[in-house]
């Protein structure tokens, strides 16, 4: 029997496993505001990977889970600067197929392993990169 | 404080794990850490739920508890401070009252917040003022109320007598009843000297007068007709601020009308002397450190989630009982928690509900699990007969029931 999990529900599976670490490699995620009970902005970290132009690097995201996730995507987008195929120059990620082709099953993890996978995809690891630490 | 076991990952693969105190500074865990993983501690970067930690930082100011696992990255070269993102989210509504919860003392010193002078009464909770009201709040109106006004001064002046230290108070209270503001607010200061008592101090036989008080059971019963005021006293009390903080259900609890004005019930509040006692009792034979008493964080987090809605049921006898049970469960299943569930108890009341869980209730179960059922039929199982079968055999606990069911759906 198919059992749709409701957003909170979700979203608090999320939220633990983010707390107890066990995500993706290079990915750790938690809500931005400990006391946001609608459980929408969220605050994560990708370590850029050994081997590429983003090696030794931690990127900080923000993910906002709207009302509707996760049947419909959320937003993410980049604070500290970054170069690469699926970001704007404005951060906003708008070029992942993760979220071109959302599926309901996708979550947060999903979301910033891919951006990981994009960052040593032989088109972008070696894209020269802006000055360390610099936000958008 | 206390300890914690937690896990770092390295960024190429390894891993180790260390005992560290809650009140430790991320600089102390990187010392900690160096042994370890052979960086020295400038050129660690500790990475937790999303964000980057100061060295600066206590542990305790990001909520890490045991089990949890932080991201230790290598850095380049020593530098000035590592780039950070935004503040620490919540950490500055910690009350060092939350984490040394078990005072087990029962001398009489803690009621002075409940007896004392209006002032006192005030400074009971923290940050409360006619602005920290939300609005729309009938407050004016009962301020000017000549039936709460003197209620509240007898009260005040009730309260007070039992109190050698705190002769004035009686006093401090009729004079302020002409104001509309500074009485009533006396009032009010009282319940919140209730929020801030030690949940050791919670004297029965206080409670129990208190209780008895007919001023009081009026006041109660006015505080549950406006739960708007009820939930801003309690939203102004960093406790509970916490608490809610770290649940993100216990904010549906406090929306549910039905469910203060339960709590506001007399006959419940007397429970909780009781309770309290119990618990107690309870965290000394734990020692802290069991786990046993429910399940894992998380199962406790859903526990909570679901129990609160299933405990909406209408005009059940006891609509709280199940879910402060699911909430007793929930709470309890870490240490830490249970010190917040006794501050709780303690500071609101109505909490310790769950040994009342044990009325009978002879109506039909389509009634009686109605709320459940409701929210089965959301989560997708329709099969109305099915669903209360399972309901029945695990007492009206949702979670176990569809964990029957999907059993049931598999083995089909």
């Amino acid at each position: 029997m198919a059992v749709v999990v409701p957003r909170s529900f979700r979203l608090l599976a999320e939220l633990e496993k983010g707390q107890k670490g066990e995500g993706a490699e290079g990915c750790t995620w938690g809500l931005e505001r400990a006391d946001d009970i609608t459980l929408t902005t969220w605050t994560c970290t990708i370590f850029g990977p050994p081997g590429t132009a983003y090696e030794n690097r931690i990127y900080n995201l923000t993910i906002i889970c709207g009302e509707q996730y996760p049947d419909r995507p959320p937003t993410v987008r980049f604070n500290t600067q970054i170069n690469i195929s699926p970001v704007d120059r404005h951060g906003a990620v708008n070029g992942l197929s993760t979220l071109q082709n959302w599926n309901r099953n996708y979550t947060m993890e999903t979301i910033l392993e891919n951006l990981r996978r994009e960052m040593v995809s032989p088109q972008n690891r070696r894209l020269p990169q802006p000055p360390e630490g610099t936000t958008y | 404080m206390s300890e914690i076991e937690v896990k770092f990952k390295v960024s190429r693969g390894d891993e180790f794990s260390l005992t560290l105190k809650t009140d430790m500074t991320i600089r102390d865990v990187k010392t900690a850490a160096e042994e370890k993983c052979g960086f020295p501690p400038d050129q660690q970067r500790l990475i937790y739920k999303g964000r980057i930690l100061k060295d600066n930082d206590v542990l305790a100011d990001h909520k890490v508890e045991s089990g949890h696992t932080m991201h230790l990255v290598k850095g380049p070269a020593p530098q000035a401070a590592a780039p950070t993102d935004g503040p620490a989210g919540g950490a500055s509504t910690m009350t060092p009252a939350a984490g040394t919860a078990p005072a087990t003392t029962t001398t009489p010193a803690p009621t002075t917040g409940m007896g004392g002078a209006p002032g006192m009464g005030m400074g009971g909770m923290p940050g409360m003022g006619m602005g920290g009201m939300e609005g729309g709040m009938d407050f004016g109106a009962m301020m000017n109320n000549p039936q709460m006004q003197q209620m509240m001064q007898q009260m005040m002046q009730g309260m007070a007598n039992p109190q050698a230290g705190a002769p004035g108070a009686g006093g401090g209270g009729t004079t302020g009843g002409g104001q509309g503001g500074a009485n009533p607010m006396a009032g009010m200061g009282s319940m919140g000297g209730m929020g801030g008592m030690p949940p050791g101090g919670l004297n029965p036989e206080m409670l129990q007068a208190m209780v008895n008080n007919p001023m009081v059971q009026q006041m109660m019963q006015q505080m549950s007709q406006n739960p708007e005021m009820l939930r801003a006293i309690l939203q102004n009390n960093p406790m509970f601020t916490q608490m809610t903080a770290q649940n993100p259900m216990m904010q549906q609890m406090m929306d549910n009308p039905q469910l203060l004005a339960q709590m506001m019930n007399p006959q419940n509040l007397q429970a909780i002397a009781q309770m309290d006692q119990a618990m107690q009792t309870l965290q000394r034979n734990i020692q802290g450190g069991n786990p046993a008493l429910g399940g894992g964080p998380g199962a406790g987090a859903g526990g909570v989630g679901t129990a609160a809605v299933g405990g909406q049921g209408g005009g059940a006898p006891n609509p709280a009982a199940g879910m402060m049970g699911g909430m007793g469960g929930g709470m309890g299943a870490d240490p830490a928690n249970m010190a917040l569930l006794q501050q709780l108890m303690g500071g609101m009341g109505g909490a310790g509900m769950a040994g009342l869980g044990a009325a009978a209730d002879t109506r039909p179960p389509e009634e009686r699990f109605s709320t459940q059922l409701a929210q089965l039929q959301e989560m997708g199982f329709i099969d109305t007969d099915a669903n209360i079968q399972a309901l029945q055999e695990v007492g009206g606990d949702v979670n176990a029931a569809i964990t029957r069911l999907l059993e049931r759906g598999l083995g089909n």
